[in-house]
């Protein structure tokens, strides 16, 4: 199944490293501002939209499908 | 009981490294390996002998420990353990905390790369607490227990050293607490009235056991003035009911707070007619916070509860936990009027391992 990562940026290290060791350094990971904790629903629908074609690419990308 | 482990651990690679006993810390700390704190040099005769202690060969693999999914084996719990300070007799402790941490529902790599400083609380209950010296009295959360500093300790420097449990690498707390150096503490045996932890975990009274909970950290209440034992409960409630617990929204989750209560205050409850079961459905019935004071406030937005939650009035009540056995109840201390809670982490639940 085709695979992307959607973090905040204080995970931006800690992603790389936990796709690493996993075996899939290459994993797509879209990054967003963090924090989100604090944000309402109408914000993070936003960030999402913001952010749907970067999933997209990533879901879409040799090394997105490469995860399943 | 003979154990047997999957004989496919790869054998830690040797380092030289020369020079004096501060030189030789100098190195250990610049390649990021120690909590900052000295160590002592991991060599192969101490390893050695570290891991005769324990019923396991080198190459047992113990677990895979994320996040970063380094391969525990027993020469690295072993290599770690010697670095933490312990003598050999307690490395079996060690393996069993290492077991406990390794089970899936408490969710290792999640505890190092949360923002909510979670660390694992490593609860001894049994005879192994006596014949070890592990501590259960006076300063119990305290320094100058050797078992009780350098038990924890290994555990610590297994996660960091082959969780990735590193602030360069996969530790994101905001604050952390010192449970991330250590926090290993024994029942008080002599001073518990009821049965042991063990023993209210479902395992038989002759064996001895590690119990881990990954909690945020220790908050100390006082009740030095109400001198029965409801009135030392009602206390505690107060305590556990204050805003910021992250656990009033992840009940579902199913964490466990541990609740430490110092031995004159368990011994006042006792009196009043609680058992240990009476003191957890206590707990479980009366530390509840208004639906008014726990929506939109603390991590309400990512709560996870159970469903009928959702909708109720201000004024629903909402338990800290959904079942009273999720709550540790540990009676540990010394002399004096007061007890502790450890808060839950949300996302991890406890798990024990019997010490072989």
């Amino acid at each position: 199944m085709p695979a992307v990562t959607v973090i905040t940026s204080a995970f931006t290290r800690a992603a790389e490293l936990r796709a690493k060791a996993l075996g899939l350094p290459e994993h797509p990971v879209v990054v967003i501002n963090h924090p989100i904790a604090s944000k309402t629903g109408e914000q993070i629908k936003g960030l999402a939209q913001d952010s749907i074609q970067s999933i997209i690419d990533g879901l879409t990308s040799t090394n997105g499908r490469r995860n399943g | 009981m003979a154990e047997t482990l999957p004989e496919t651990g790869q054998a830690a690679s040797r380092v030289k490294v020369s020079g004096s006993i501060a030189q030789v810390n100098d190195h250990f700390y610049q390649q990021g390996w120690t909590d900052g704190l000295p160590i002592i040099p991991p060599t192969e005769d101490l390893v050695l002998e570290m891991m005769e202690a324990g019923p396991l060969s080198a190459k047992g693999v113990l677990g895979v420990l994320p996040p970063l999914n380094g391969t525990v084996t027993v020469e690295k719990a072993a290599i770690n353990a010697v670095m933490a300070g312990c003598i050999p007799d307690y490395f079996p402790v060690v393996l069993a905390a290492i077991k406990a941490i390794l089970q899936p529902q408490f969710n290792a790599g999640s505890i190092t790369t949360t923002t909510g400083g979670a660390a694992p609380v490593v609860i001894v209950s049994g005879s192994i607490a006596t014949t070890l010296g592990i501590h259960g009295g006076t300063a119990v959360f305290g320094s100058g227990h050797r078992a009780n500093a350098t038990i924890g300790r290994a555990l610590r420097l297994t996660m960091r050293n082959l969780g990735g449990a590193t602030s360069e690498a996969m530790e994101k707390s905001t604050h952390a607490w010192p449970g991330k150096y250590t926090m290993c503490f024994a029942e008080n045996a002599e001073a518990n009235p009821w049965e042991p932890l063990h023993v209210d975990l479902g395992f038989p009274e002759n064996v001895s056991t590690v119990t881990v909970a990954a909690c945020r950290g220790v908050h100390t209440f006082v009740e030095a003035t109400q001198e029965t034992g409801q009135g030392v409960l009602e206390t505690m409630v107060s305590s556990m009911t204050a805003g910021g617990v992250s656990g009033y929204v992840f009940q579902a989750t199913g964490a466990s707070p541990v609740v430490v209560l110092g031995p004159e205050h368990a011994q006042e409850i006792a009196a009043a007619g609680y058992s240990r079961r009476d003191v957890k459905e206590y707990i479980y019935q009366n530390v509840r916070r208004p639906m008014g004071e726990v929506k939109d406030r603390g991590h309400y937005g990512s709560r996870s509860w159970p469903a009928e939650f959702d909708g109720q009035d201000d004024d629903f009540m909402v338990p800290l936990v959904t079942d009273p056995d999720r709550i540790i109840l540990v009676v540990a201390g010394g002399d004096g009027r007061h007890s502790s809670w450890f808060p839950a982490w949300s996302a991890t639940q406890q798990a024990t391992e019997i010490i072989g």
